[in-house]
């Protein structure tokens, strides 16, 4: 009896481990998916590099894949890019000095256009 | 005064517009222009002697990606080869990607201007000095900072305007 308690245990033991690291694949998974979206391919620079079947491409999902396999986060599989390639590689370039115009720009002549049909109008 | 803003904003969005049509988007400033040369720890191309970061000349060098495949280094070969002969540069190869043999052939077929080649065979060097488009050209100081970068083949007029004059400038500097 004792012995059919311990084989339950175990396997509850060996399903609760699976899980844990099914779920952690997962996560992985998902942050490699998104990263390679996220990437743009230099030699086709209209493509990020998971629709890219250029060989630096290929070589840049390894990488990828590689950094996610060892555990590094976002910020440093973008940090590793950039500082190789510049921010150009990022579709989403980061929120930089260097990068201000481009974030804040387009409020900027927002506000501008808005405040002249402001003007505008209170003059009518 | 009434149609004219509007007409001045979209003559400015217009002529912005136009302009960014001839604005050279392939060439991107390279953002390890002013550090240190990556290390890297790989094989000489022809002996396969180990070779790494400190192997590298003690003066202001070229160092070039190339590749036998690369149509567009057949083309800038003769330009490094005019280098080499007029030997105020030394020129160390990074032969990225490639199989030796054919890299080897190459080398017997269109001649050696290179000091010696490194042989990056899986492209990590190459993925670490940012390089996407083969032929590249980094021009290295003696205390390996890199000073520049030229994607593409380099031209003769490259050579004497602008490479000659920079290197002119890191010599007086030291």
């Amino acid at each position: 009896m004792k012995a059919i308690k311990d084989f339950i245990y175990a396997g509850i033991l060996i399903s609760v481990i699976q899980i844990g690291a099914l779920a952690d694949a997962k996560k992985d998974d998902i942050l490699y998916n998104q990263m390679i979206t996220e990437i743009r391919c230099m030699v086709c620079q209209n493509q990020n590099i998971a629709e890219s079947e250029a060989p630096l491409a290929i070589d840049l999902r390894n990488k990828v894949r590689e950094m996610v396999d060892e555990g590094k986060d976002e910020d440093y599989i973008k940090g590793y890019m950039s500082e190789r390639y510049s921010d150009f590689i990022l579709y989403e370039p980061s929120f930089s000095p260097r990068n201000l115009i481009l974030w804040l720009g387009p409020f900027l002549f927002l506000f501008i256009i808005s405040y002249y049909f402001f003007r505008r109008s209170l003059k009518k | 005064m009434k149609i004219k803003i509007p007409l001045i904003i979209f003559i400015f969005f217009i002529a912005v517009l136009f302009f960014g049509l001839f604005i050279e988007t392939r060439t991107i400033q390279s953002p390890l222009i002013g550090k240190k040369l990556p290390n890297y720890e790989l094989v000489e191309l022809n002996t396969g002697y180990k070779s790494d970061i400190y192997m590298l000349p003690n003066e202001p060098f070229l160092l070039n990606v190339w590749a036998s495949w690369c149509l567009e280094c057949i083309r800038e070969h003769s330009v490094l080869t005019n280098i080499a002969k007029d030997k105020k540069l030394k020129i160390v190869g990074i032969n990225y990607k490639d199989e030796r043999n054919d890299a080897l052939g190459w080398l017997s077929i269109y001649g050696n201007p290179y000091l010696y080649n490194i042989y990056d065979y899986t492209g990590q060097l190459g993925l670490d000095l940012g390089v996407y488009g083969v032929p590249e050209t980094f021009l290295v100081d003696k205390n390996r900072i890199i000073r520049a970068k030229h994607i593409g083949a380099i031209t003769n007029d490259i050579y004497q305007q602008q490479i000659i004059p920079m290197v002119e400038k890191i010599n007086e500097g030291n």
